[in-house]
């Protein structure tokens, strides 16, 4: 059967990289229209250009005459793209004169012109979008995607990595070479200034990837409802890591400002009709009094507020705990005065600092250029201020301390017999169970509401009676010396007499305090107490265990109760030191020492393994009784089967 | 001399102008500023367009950058820069010291 002409068959043809369906007597008439616009156009400086860009619009405008109305490119749709775009005959009619205000201007102008494709398969870092050194907006080149996911990512990975991904980054800084790079992505991330509780990031993320914007508010939500729930059984971890991706994402993206960009965030392509579509659309508002806006806003809000709070809590908290909770701080600070330049210090001259850094990061991702004279001077005067306070109160503060006076009191004590013994006065104070030792681990310092008592007390020599002028020979005596430092000698001849330190004597046992005593309304200025026996010769002093060591004759020894008539008292003889450990004969000092800790040793040993034994016969009970409960559990279950 | 060329060297000192101020507003499709102009009165073929506009970004006036598009080969998206927006507060100045002046006289 014969077919007409007309009825001609479709050809595809691949145009600018698609596929075209044609009639065969439309695409040998736009074949013949493209060849005049070529001649046209390259006659004309920067023709090419121009011409390769038209092809493109001719792609452009030959698909939608095909997705439109019919399955092919007719005649007539070229007619249409003629009239559109215009014969050479037309423009050069329209444009008169055009020619030699071209050449005169792109002379002048030198080159600007376009990388070519081989250029962009090319990792670069982008000059033009850059925010710190543009390796995210270069990968996002590269691979044809949106900057801000390399940023997020890079933010994310350097806060996980503890700092790895910063040293990537400035590695890729380096490496790469830097170019002024076009954009060629099609999807941007805004933030979307129409669909905002907040900043608008959940909105433009919902648009990002074409999901309900609730649902991404939700999920950024999510953490609170979980830790709520859980009662921070993540210890505001994933919190934590949503707030900061919130943070970075808002301050990477911008706002959509025009119709256009609008359409970028979902991806969409942008014609006439797509946009004049959205311009008749009442702006899709949200209705932001609706309840549900109002609650999420609330519950948005403080959910920033609770996690700035948190983090700068944390900071502050820590630096105020460390100085302030340290027990004698405010008998060091004593005046209000001193707590004040304290807590300044803290504030504005080692926390002010950081603001400072967050601030200036933020402004910094935030791509606020250029100094702020008014941050400045505000950050400027308050780390004077800071600065001042650290000054003032360190003075002060060495004032308080650069004197040191001592005051002393020596009794005579009424002992009748040989033997004077010496015990604790109070075993609640003792330090470690031991006068006159401190531990690590725990200060030499307790309080009551009255007073601070501080444990350090030397109770560090004996002598011979009748050494200071005055002595009676054939008398014991105490001599208790309490020093203290102070702002001169007035002020620490002051702090002296403030403090006290209590000795008992009856019944031939003399009893000392393991504490120097200071009134809390006084400052705390190290004072503390030295004790010192006379013994007269031949007689002897008998310490209970739990006076540790002393120094005499310049040698250390071990305190130790004598029972069943066997034990250690302390005789000087003759300028000599003896140590009794039993009724009879004298020990070496040396030796005797050895076996003391051997002994001690030994004994703490055998308590241990005591203690042991005895934890685990315990334990071994409870298992049994658990069996038995188990057996009559079982037997129950039996019965009643 | 005829009318025509007169008009057409009228025409085209105003165009450049026009589409410079559309430019402005924002980010736009070579296609969107035609129908703009078409609408407002001031019809062009895209063929005069688009020369135009590659020789005002060439010039160092606008930047541009290729819109991957959902079905369709990618877009041409034209965005004036700094040196545009003063180059068009030039235009403005004079144009509207032109406008006036005309005004005046005719």
């Amino acid at each position: 059967m014969y077919k007409p002409k007309t009825m001609n068959k479709i050809n595809q043809v691949e145009y600018c990289g698609r596929s075209i369906p044609f009639h065969e007597e439309a695409y040998e008439q736009f074949n013949r229209y493209e060849q005049e616009l070529k001649e046209y156009f390259l006659a004309m400086e920067d023709g090419q250009e121009v011409f390769e860009d038209l092809q493109f619009r001719l792609a452009d405008m030959l698909e939608s005459k095909v997705n439109k109305s019919e399955p092919s490119v007719t005649t007539d749709h070229i007619d249409e793209i003629i009239n559109a775009i215009g014969r050479p005959a037309d423009l050069s009619s329209e444009s008169l004169g055009d020619e030699d205000f071209v050449q005169s201007e792109t002379k002048s102008s030198g080159h600007n012109s376009t990388e070519s494709s081989e250029e962009k398969k090319k990792l670069y870092r982008d000059v033009n979008e850059k925010i710190i050194g543009g390796v995210a907006s270069g990968l996002g080149n590269y691979f044809s995607m949106d900057p801000i996911a390399f940023r997020v990512l890079f933010a994310i990975f350097t806060i996980f990595t503890q700092g790895f991904g910063l040293i990537v980054y400035g590695i890729l800084w380096v490496i790469l070479k830097p170019k002024a790079l076009k954009q060629n992505y099609s999807k941007r991330l805004y933030r979307n200034p129409h669909d905002k509780v907040i900043s608008g990031v959940c909105g433009g993320l919902a648009n990002f990837f074409g999901v309900e914007s609730w649902i991404v508010r939700v999920i950024f939500l999510l953490p609170i409802l979980i830790e709520a729930i859980s009662g921070g059984l993540f210890h505001g971890a994933s919190f934590g890591f949503f707030f900061l991706t919130y943070l970075i994402l808002l301050f990477s993206t911008k706002e959509t400002e025009s119709k256009t960009e609008e359409m970028l965030s979902r991806g969409e392509g942008v014609t006439v009709n797509s946009l004049s579509e959205h311009l008749q659309q009442p702006n899709y508002s949200v209705d932001t009094n609706s309840n549900l806006n109002k609650i999420l806003r609330i519950v948005a809000y403080l959910f920033i507020a609770f996690a700035l709070i948190f983090m700068l809590a944390a900071f502050l908290g820590f630096s105020f705990l460390t100085v302030f909770s340290f027990p004698f701080t405010s008998a060091i600070l004593h005046t209000p005065f001193l707590k004040w330049l304290a807590g300044l210090t803290i504030v504005f001259f080692l926390f002010l600092p950081i603001i400072a850094f967050c601030v200036w990061a933020i402004r910094r991702i935030g791509g606020v250029k250029g100094p702020n004279r008014k941050l400045r001077l505000a950050f400027g005067s308050m780390w004077g201020l800071g600065t001042t306070s650290a000054i003032l109160l360190s003075i002060l503060l060495v004032q308080q301390f650069n004197s040191r006076s001592e005051r002393s009191t020596m009794t005579a004590l009424n002992v009748t017999g040989d033997t004077l013994f010496v015990k604790s006065l109070d075993e609640n104070y003792l330090n470690n169970g031991k006068f006159n030792t401190s531990s690590m681990f725990k200060l030499p310092y307790t309080q009551t509401p009255k007073d601070h008592r501080w444990s350090e007390v030397h109770f560090d020599k004996i002598e011979k009676s009748g050494s200071v002028k005055g002595q009676n020979p054939d008398s014991f005596y105490v001599r208790v010396e309490i020093s203290a430092t102070g702002n001169g000698r007035s002020g620490s001849q002051k702090n002296a007499s403030l403090a006290s330190y209590k000795t008992e004597f009856n019944n031939n046992s003399l009893y000392l305090a393991p504490h120097t005593v200071i009134p809390r309304t006084a400052p705390f200025r190290f004072q503390h107490a030295h004790v010192k026996l006379y013994v007269p010769e031949g007689k002897y002093i008998e310490g209970a265990d739990e006076m540790g060591e002393c120094f005499i004759g310049g040698k250390r020894v071990h305190f130790k109760s004598k029972k069943n008539g066997k034990g250690m008292s302390i005789r000087i003889n003759d300028d000599e030191v003896y140590i009794n450990e039993e009724e009879d004969g004298d020990v070496d000092i040396s030796i005797n020492e050895e076996l003391e800790d051997e002994l001690d040793y030994q004994k703490e040993a055998l308590e241990r393994a005591k203690a042991e034994t005895k934890r685990n016969i315990e334990i071994e009970k409870q298992k049994l009784k658990l069996e038995m409960e188990k057996l009559k559990l079982e037997r129950l279950l039996e019965d009643e089967e | 001399m005829k009318a025509e060329n007169i008009q057409s060297q009228m025409k085209k000192g105003i165009l450049e102008f026009c589409i410079l101020s559309i430019i402005a507003r924002g980010e736009v499709y070579p296609a969107d500023i035609v129908v703009e102009l078409q609408d407002k009165g001031m019809p062009i073929f895209e063929g005069t367009l688009y020369p135009l506009l590659t020789r005002l970004k060439n010039a160092g006036f606008l930047d541009y950058r290729w819109v991957e598009s959902s079905g369709g080969p990618p877009r041409k998206y034209y965005a004036m820069n700094k040196n545009g927006q003063e180059f068009l507060k030039q235009l403005e100045g004079s144009w509207n010291s032109l406008l006036a002046a005309v005004q005046r006289i005719v």
